[in-house]
């Protein structure tokens, strides 16, 4: 009997292995295709001079130039020091803090008031881009264009500026945090609302309140959510850039790694692209992305989330 | 509605759900163009052009050939446009005829995506007289290591606006603010003249804090004109390389900070939205700003259209050369001509580049010129129209004799405008200069401090190609 | 006494959730008011002369322009290509991943949230590069190369698998294998196991992944991706239509950008007032995995 399970098992394992590749095989072409390779490619590009003027025929290879002038850049410092920030605020503040707090308060507000204010927090998400920012440069306006100078300082006697110039910092975590918090929203709420009814009912029977049932039921049972989330975003977070392009293009200091390295491969003003430069900023923002997901999932014992397969124990 | 508009449309009903034309026609010549739709002749210029020449000439070729112009409204910038030219032109798939500012010739000439039109001025105007028409120093900007590699489109000048009525409050006379432009013209009022007046003005409460000076909000190379009004060289068209003055790096970086800190600038005006921009500056609100020319038509027409639009202009604003930073020092503007270049064998897929020159030259004609001149503000490129420009004929035209007028005023100022340089690098030397500026600017460094970084930086990215005077 | 209690808990939680969610409802509230404006300051439409105005219905007369509608089909069909193309890859490998053994599992797993990491919109100009591969090879150039829409929309697929996937992997995982062991030991195949037995069992959670790629693809990925590799962009998608009125090169109507904002907007919404719950299923999967 049990000789006959091992048989088994192993023809099964066998067979598992090239069944598995045919489930896998379309996902892994696309994965090669649009994610390793170009990752490959842009390794190449930036060891060359490649750039507008020597087209992609008359450029030379440059070995690690184009790594050395990031490094010797006067702005290099300073650009890596104001994407970490922005990405941490931007991930504490809106990602998985304002996340989680609108995941649990639309849970126990009534569900119609919940659907409602979720609904309220997707808008940016599915909103153009060039729409949800202008959105926000005529909230932030000076006078008299202005919706906040308008409505909150003038009665206050503030005098009006236009403040994504006077903290831009906060202007562009604001802008992006109001799209990525829906993201975490989604996640948690999903989360929450599966946890089972009992569980609840027990905290309630016990007496917890509506703050102990939080702190006791939810939240350890959202440690992996959170845990996806904040990988997920972290990594989103790092190479976003196409609100910041839209509201400041760079202006008052907020040009982030990936921006920079986009303006310099592929969109600026003279339409001057230096593609080899571009690529060694890519190429390090990817290997900052990749060092950073590994520390997090380190952290976060991956093993544990990556359980064996159902069928592994027939 | 432009020909190009009824041809999309056409397109549209003849083929749903299939958003390209073929590209590779090959019996197909293609122009592509940037424009907005008040400069939608740029690119529509050509199917006209292409009747007169299938008219005028007889060969077989002509029979099985079409033209298709295409201006492209959905690249967000100049930029963008470039960079789907480029992807383009690298696939093959490129147009044969493309629309671009004159600073692209080096560039696309290094990496073979155009092809020169003739070795000399004469040369050209000797196979296509259509040529002859065009103002002499435009050729400046078309003209790259000997050779001609682009043909002129349309070309402008980028004044120093100021407002009439806050002269006048300010106590001016009608007599001296009418004559402004003339002593600009001859260095008699400078920049530091112009700070000064901006300060009082704001002193007296004329205008509001801030408002005394606005330059243009964004990135761009009219800040040049500061470091040119200072005595900074650009290029050396003989050398063919580009060219720093220190001396007056330092002064207009010196000039940008003064600007702030006398309160006639806020330290925040770059980054600004347009809509803001133009708003306050067409209703009045500010002392002197830094504009284009083909602004002038936009303000009269989208910002002021009830309360008078050219009529409110030509009653509040004036407009003049770029002080000099120098006193005694003429005063000048840049130019930006905005040309036609055509592509070669392997950006278009196709040799169409004779049949393409043809074209070109057809499309040089006063007919065509004026009437894209006239309905985009923009200035011609012909000598005639530097004296008169036609009455309008059309009746659409009628609306459009206050422009012939701005055009008219305007015109003087291609006697002493000067352009940015033909060379290969000039995107990263203005990079540089930005950059550093804006330091400056807004008091992160001092602004000798941000010349000195910015020198550096020079030297360590251009090497060879750059001459420190 | 609890009851009273009770309610201004309630009361409370809706205006944090009204001060939090502020910025959106004003600045959407400015957005409305402006497609029916000439101009505003602040949230009051104004004349030129900054009084109370400036009232205007053309900034919606892009409805009578055959090309929004074409666009909008574009986009439609955009969206749904990514969607399709998300669900049923990320079906097969999420349940390759959740069900069977191979080596290289976990590193394929680990790889597959790694990804996320390459950011897709800065290696644009090598994706160029494969695209025109793609472009060389017969046949299928022609409809997945560069400047088709059949190539921008398998690019945007590519970039939304890592997340599908994972996801998938977690409905699987929640899925007891009765059913489908006694299916394999009867001799059925895994493909049909998959798409007969399992598949079915899932479809709450794919409902849910299906909306989610189905309002990225309608949304973001409809911009930058066409944007970048599409030579004829005014007719491929909403996004794309909208840089016609917002190029540096015109005059920007910003009353008329909102109003094709807000037209692009009230479809994904009518879909996730329709959708939510589905929609909020999307993660119910994981949860017990780890529990």
């Amino acid at each position: 009997m049990s000789g006959n399970l091992r048989t088994r098992k192993a023809h099964v394992g066998r067979r598992d292995r090239w069944e598995a590749m045919g489930f896998l095989l379309p996902s892994f072409l696309l994965v090669m295709l649009f994610f390793v390779l170009p990752v490959v490619i842009t390794g190449f590009l930036s060891a060359t001079d490649m750039s507008s003027s020597t087209g992609f025929r008359h450029w030379h290879w440059v070995g690690l130039a184009n790594y050395a002038k990031i490094l010797n850049s006067p702005r290099a410092m300073s650009r890596l020091w104001l994407t970490l920030q922005y990405v941490a605020l931007t991930l504490v503040f809106f990602n998985v803090g304002m996340g989680l707090l609108l995941a649990i308060l639309t849970t126990y507000v009534s569900p119609r008031m919940g659907t409602l204010f979720r609904a309220v927090w997707l808008l940016p998400r599915v909103t153009p881009t060039v729409v949800y920012v202008m959105m926000w440069i005529f909230l932030a306006a000076d006078a008299p264009y202005g919706v906040i100078n308008q409505l909150f300082l003038e009665p206050l006697g503030i005098a009006p500026r236009y403040w994504v110039a006077a903290h831009p910092l906060l202007a562009i975590v604001l802008v992006n945090g109001y799209i990525g918090a829906s993201f975490g929203m989604i996640i948690f709420t999903s989360a929450i609302q599966s946890i089972p009814v009992d569980l609840f009912r027990a905290a309630m029977v016990d007496g917890a309140s509506r703050w102990k049932q939080i702190r006791h039921v939810v939240l350890p049972l959202l440690r992996w959510p959170l845990l996806f989330v904040i990988v997920y975003q972290t990594l989103s977070l790092l190479t976003s850039f196409e609100q910041i392009l839209i509201l400041t293009d760079g202006a008052y200091n907020t040009e982030v790694w990936a921006l920079w390295a986009y303006h310099r491969a592929l969109n600026n003003y003279w339409g001057y692209f230096q593609w080899g430069f571009g690529a060694a900023l890519a190429a390090l923002l990817v290997l900052i992305g990749v060092l950073l997901s590994v520390i997090s999932l380190r952290f976060f014992r991956l093993k544990a989330l990556i359980q064996r397969p159902l069928i592994e124990s027939l | 509605m432009g020909v190009a508009h009824l041809l999309a449309i056409c397109c549209l009903f003849s083929s749903p759900g299939c958003a390209s034309r073929a590209p590779d026609d090959p019996n197909q010549l293609v122009i592509w163009a940037f424009a907005s739709q008040a400069e939608h002749w740029r690119a529509d210029n050509a199917y006209d052009a292409w009747m007169t020449l299938k008219k005028e000439t007889s060969l077989e070729v002509f029979r099985s050939m079409s033209v298709s112009a295409v201006n492209d409204p959905a690249s967000l910038s100049w930029g963008d446009y470039k960079k789907k030219f480029v992807m383009a032109a690298e696939a093959g798939m490129g147009p044969d005829i493309i629309l671009s500012g004159h600073e692209d010739i080096a560039i696309w000439a290094q990496a073979g995506y155009i092809v020169p039109l003739a070795d000399s001025i004469e040369e050209l105007t000797a196979r296509h007289p259509e040529f002859e028409g065009i103002l002499d120093r435009l050729w400046t900007a078309c003209t790259w290591r000997g050779k001609v590699w682009a043909i002129p489109q349309d070309v402008e000048c980028r004044p120093m606006y100021f407002s009439k009525t806050k002269l006048k409050e300010l106590g001016w006379s009608d007599d001296a603010i009418d004559h402004l432009p003339e002593r600009i013209q001859y260095g008699e009022f400078t920049l530091d003249d112009m700070i000064a007046t901006a300060e009082k003005a704001v002193r007296r409460g004329v205008v509001a804090p801030g408002h005394g000076y606005w330059p243009r909000p964004l990135i761009g190379a009219d800040f040049l004109q500061f470091y040119v009004a200072y005595g900074g060289r650009l290029y050396d068209p003989d050398l063919d390389k580009l060219v720093i003055t220190e001396e007056a790096l330092i002064r207009w970086y010196q000039f940008q900070r003064r600007c702030v800190t006398t309160g006639v600038t806020p330290d925040d005006l770059i980054g600004t939205a347009w809509r803001i921009w133009h708003d306050t500056v067409a209703h009045n609100r500010v002392l002197f700003w830094n504009g284009g020319s083909w602004h002038y038509a936009d303000w009269a027409e989208n910002y002021l259209s009830d309360v008078g639009g050219a009529r409110f202009l030509r009653e509040h604003i004036g407009y003049a050369l770029i002080p000099s930073g120098i006193r005694g020092r003429p005063a000048g503007t840049l130019s930006h001509p905005v040309v036609y270049m055509i592509t070669s064998a392997s950006a278009s897929g196709k040799a169409h580049q004779r049949l393409s020159l043809h074209l070109l030259a057809k499309m040089t004609t006063p007919a065509l010129n004026d009437r894209h001149a006239l309905e985009s503000t923009h200035l011609g490129i012909l000598k005639h129209q530097m004296y008169h420009l036609p009455p309008p004929s059309h009746p659409r035209f009628a609306m459009l004799s206050q422009r012939r007028d701005f055009l008219r005023d305007i015109s003087y100022m291609l006697r002493s405008n000067y352009f940015l340089p033909n060379h290969a690098l000039y995107p990263l030397y203005f990079d540089i200069l930005w950059e550093n500026m804006l330091m400056a600017q807004t008091g992160k460094t001092t602004p000798e401090e941000a010349a000195r970084t910015a020198m550096d930086e020079l030297r360590a990215e251009l090497g060879e190609e750059l001459i420190i005077e | 006494m609890e009851k009273l209690s009770e309610w201004t808990t309630r009361i409370a939680l809706v205006l944090i959730l009204v001060v939090v969610t502020l910025p959106i409802l004003l600045g959407y509230a400015w957005l409305l008011i402006s497609t029916f404006s000439l101009r505003t300051f602040g949230l009051m439409p104004v004349n030129a002369r900054g009084e109370l105005g400036g009232f205007t219905l053309r900034n919606w007369s892009f409805l009578k322009d055959p090309l929004i509608w074409q666009v909008t089909i574009n986009t439609l069909v955009f969206a749904l290509g990514i969607t399709v193309g998300v669900v049923f890859l990320s079906a097969l490998a999420g349940y390759a991943l959740s069900r069977m053994s191979f080596p290289g599992r976990r590193f394929t797993l680990t790889l597959t949230l790694l990804l996320h990491a390459f950011p897709s919109i800065t290696l644009l100009l090598a994706i160029y590069f494969v695209l025109r591969w793609i472009s060389a090879v017969p046949i299928i150039g022609g409809l997945l190369g560069y400047n088709t829409l059949g190539g921008v929309t398998l690019v945007s697929t590519a970039m939304q698998l890592p997340l599908g996937i994972w996801l998938m992997k977690g409905f699987f995982d929640n899925v007891p294998w009765d059913m489908e062991r006694a299916a394999l030991i009867d001799g059925c195949s895994r493909l049909r196991a998959w798409w007969a037995i399992i598949l079915p069992q899932i479809r709450p959670g794919i409902f849910a992944l299906a909306i989610f790629s189905f309002i990225q693809g309608w949304g973001y990925y409809s911009f930058l991706i066409p944007y970048s590799f599409m030579i004829d962009q005014t007719r491929s998608t909403i996004s794309t239509y909208l840089n016609n009125m917002i190029s540096t090169t015109s005059p920007v109507n910003y009353g008329q950008v909102a109003a094709v904002g807000l037209f692009q907007l009230i479809p994904v919404l009518l879909f996730f007032l329709l959708a939510q719950k589905s929609l909020l299923r999307i993660f119910s999967g994981g949860t017990k995995g780890a529990a």
